[in-house]
């Protein structure tokens, strides 16, 4: 077979297992890559430029007789630069980190090997003449055929059994363990040892099939042990912020409480003025003394219960506790806050922990602003409409700020320690496409806006 | 004329407003007329969208056994009459007003609770309206409108000092005298949008003439007149030294 000839059963083989790299990680993910519809022809013609590269990559390494060195380690080689291709094309297409994306690119070749040496399980024999026609085409039909379905069988597996979740679980732990990631990364080579290993010990006729199911086992016992201590994490920090919350309720009604028994005990002085203005038939002033005793109930005790009310309207735990100790902090710092949610916010499509230190900068931002000065006040605004998410937290301005100067790093009109916070801010808004941020002073108020197309 | 709708479900506050309105308008002989008073508002929306033009709500926020509250009602009007002026009545002192305004741009709210006040705050509310339209009248300041996701943003040109393209594709940043505003856009359509007064000195910059306070040659930068400074590309350097 000539050089076209490699070239294009390679682009066959290739279109092949990048179909799997696109399907597998749709599973695992649990999502479509990020706007799909808009990058539509960058997405096909990345693809295209993948595959006809590696078709022709493969095609030179087996002309110039590199899968023919000793030891395979031209094999090796072509699977690490594979890896590689498939690592920056997952990034490409999900935008998740390079680290996430390597390890799923390597995992997704597991999974295309396993698949092959299943399938050649069933082959009459191990070698294939590829210059005999029947050999060719009985290679052809294991090699592409059989193969293709036995991965597809499997990414059912992976789909039906929820690895997509713990994957997705494992993801979030961000922090990958040094040891795991060098072990899984070293899968080429190990498999390569391991297979001779065993060749050794039984002779010929064994495949690698042994050696990539174990390490698939392994790998999904670190995928398993990483996302689970995610969860109990995340079931940990969902029973701390509930517990948290419950504490405010009682404080807040233990607080009511007081107010009532204060009321009353006005009451029935109050009560005893009010008979005389009756008596002498003042209707007017009964009139304000109905009046002004309401207000003073809906400002005395409306507040916090309000406050309760609205957050309540947050269904996503990390983003309630974050608002909830942030009010705890305010009240200590006898700020007068608000706050409004007016429709539910159940979820964003940014990741949580990035979202919170967003929210915890631009709120600390505020509250540092009117911390200690005269009727203190800030405001935030949650609000969730029709497929955006808008984060608005206001507050009063006293000093008059150099506008432009609060994003430079360092900046700060509260002394040298500070002013890291808008900065960091901006690198974590860098990575989303679907963030925008607005700042602007309105009227003497400060206002910073946080936005996300949903 | 402006027109006046009313969205409130009890009959007899229904009443009591209009009555308040009419009076109101014949003392001051504002050039206004209540067009229609309803509890439902899928009748106001009806009258709206088939006269379409600029004029005032009171709607109240809370509609009993009604498929749309008050803000669903703001936002389908919003739709119809961009400019008109959304006055909000509650029965609770705690609406949420912020987001009210945010979205919907209302100008004001009104507790209901007790008729005088609710009478005086309609009372002012006419009084802020017919003073913003004199006020519009006058107003000739040119400004450059942005739509950020749901939202529109106005600011005033001559406050802009430039734009900036951010590291994230197709991501312009307004650097203005009081705002930041990140936005989707292109460096192209802006110039062209906006003509002469501003100038492509760089790659990423799109500078207003008028804001350019100075030039530093050697840096090649500019100072902006807020000290705000930005680069400036070799070849517009005869350019600017013209200006």
């Amino acid at each position: 077979m000539g050089f076209l000839g490699f070239f294009y059963t390679n682009l066959v083989g290739i279109s092949i297992s990048t179909f799997f790299v696109l399907w597998t990680s749709m599973v695992l993910f649990g999502r479509k890559p990020y706007h799909a519809k808009e990058r539509m022809n960058k997405i096909i013609f990345f693809t295209i430029l993948l595959i006809a590269g590696f078709a022709f990559l493969g095609a030179v390494f087996y002309k110039c007789g590199i899968f023919y060195w000793k030891n395979n380690i031209g094999g090796i080689l072509f699977s690490y630069i594979g890896m590689a291709g498939s690592a920056c094309y997952l990034r490409f297409l999900y935008g998740e980190s390079l680290k996430v994306s390597w390890v799923l690119a390597i995992f997704l070749q597991m999974l295309e090997e396993f698949a092959n040496n299943f399938t050649f399980l069933f082959a009459p024999k191990g070698i294939f003449h590829l210059d005999i026609l029947s050999e060719r085409l009985l290679y052809f039909f294991f090699m592409y055929l059989m193969t293709p379905l036995v991965q597809a069988f499997l990414v059912w597996l992976l789909y039906r059994s929820g690895v997509g979740k713990l994957f997705g679980q494992w993801m979030e732990r961000e922090k990958i363990g040094f040891a795991s990631l060098f072990f899984i990364e070293l899968y080429p080579i190990l498999s390569q040892v391991l297979y001779w290993l065993i060749q050794e010990s039984e002779g010929a006729g064994q495949t690698n099939g042994a050696v990539s199911v174990a390490y698939l086992l392994v790998v999904l016992l670190i995928f398993s042990y990483g996302g689970r201590e995610e969860m109990s994490r995340k079931q940990l920090e969902a029973q701390r912020v509930s517990l948290q919350q419950q504490n405010t309720y009682i404080e807040t009604l233990e607080g009511l409480q007081q107010e009532m028994r204060r009321f009353r005990h006005d009451y029935k002085n109050m009560m005893s003025g009010i008979y005389f203005q009756v008596k002498e038939g003042d209707l007017e002033s009964i009139q304000n003394f109905i009046q002004g005793m309401t207000e003073d109930f809906d400002l005395q005790v409306g507040g916090q219960i309000r406050r309760l009310t609205q957050l309540g309207n947050v269904h996503m735990l990390e983003v309630k506790g974050l608002l909830l100790c942030k009010l705890q902090e305010m009240q200590k710092d006898k700020i007068d806050c608000e706050l409004e949610v007016l429709r539910p916010l159940d979820r964003t499509r940014v990741r949580v922990t990035d979202l919170c230190r967003c929210l915890g900068i631009l709120i600390d931002n505020a509250m540092d602003e009117v911390r200690g000065k005269e009727e203190p006040w800030v405001h935030i605004m949650v609000s969730s409409q029709e497929g955006y998410t808008t984060f608005r937290i206001k507050n009063k301005l006293y000093s008059q700020v150099d506008f432009h100067r609060i994003w430079q790093q360092g900046y700060s009109t509260r002394g040298a320690d500070r002013g890291v916070g808008l900065a960091s801010y901006r690198n974590i808004l860098k990575r989303y496409e679907n963030m925008f941020h607005f700042t602007a002073i309105q009227d003497g108020y400060f206002v910073q806006e946080l936005k996300i197309q949903e | 004329m402006l027109p006046i709708y009313i969205c409130e479900d009890d009959a007899k506050v229904r009443i009591a407003q209009k009555e308040c309105l009419e009076k109101q308008i014949l003392m001051e002989g504002y050039d206004m007329e209540v067009a229609l008073f309803s509890g439902h508002p899928q009748e106001i929306l009806e009258a709206v969208r088939s006269s379409p033009q600029r004029g005032i709500y009171f709607l109240d926020v809370e509609l009993k056994d009604e498929p749309m509250d008050g803000f669903a009602l703001g936002q389908e009007i919003r739709k119809v009459d961009p400019r008109g002026f959304l006055i909000y009545v509650t029965s609770f002192a705690d609406l949420a007003f912020e987001t009210f305004r945010y979205h919907l741009e209302a100008l004001d709210y009104i507790v209901k609770g007790n008729p005088e006040k609710m009478f005086a705050g309609i009372r002012a509310s006419l009084a802020v309206i017919t003073e913003r339209m004199r006020k519009e009248q006058g107003e000739q300041a040119e400004s450059f409108t942005v739509k950020v996701m749901d939202v529109v943003k106005h600011i005033p040109v001559d406050e802009i000092m430039f734009f900036e393209t951010s590291g994230r594709t197709h991501r312009i940043e307004l650097h203005g005298k009081k705002e930041r505003v990140d936005f989707i856009g292109s460096m192209q359509e802006l110039e062209g949008r906006l003509g002469s007064q501003f100038l492509r000195v760089h790659r990423a910059y799109l500078v207003n003439v008028g804001q350019i306070g100075e030039l530093d040659l050697k840096r090649r930068e500019i100072l902006m007149k807020n000290g705000e400074r930005c680069l400036f590309s070799r070849n517009v350097k005869q350019k600017l030294l013209s200006l």
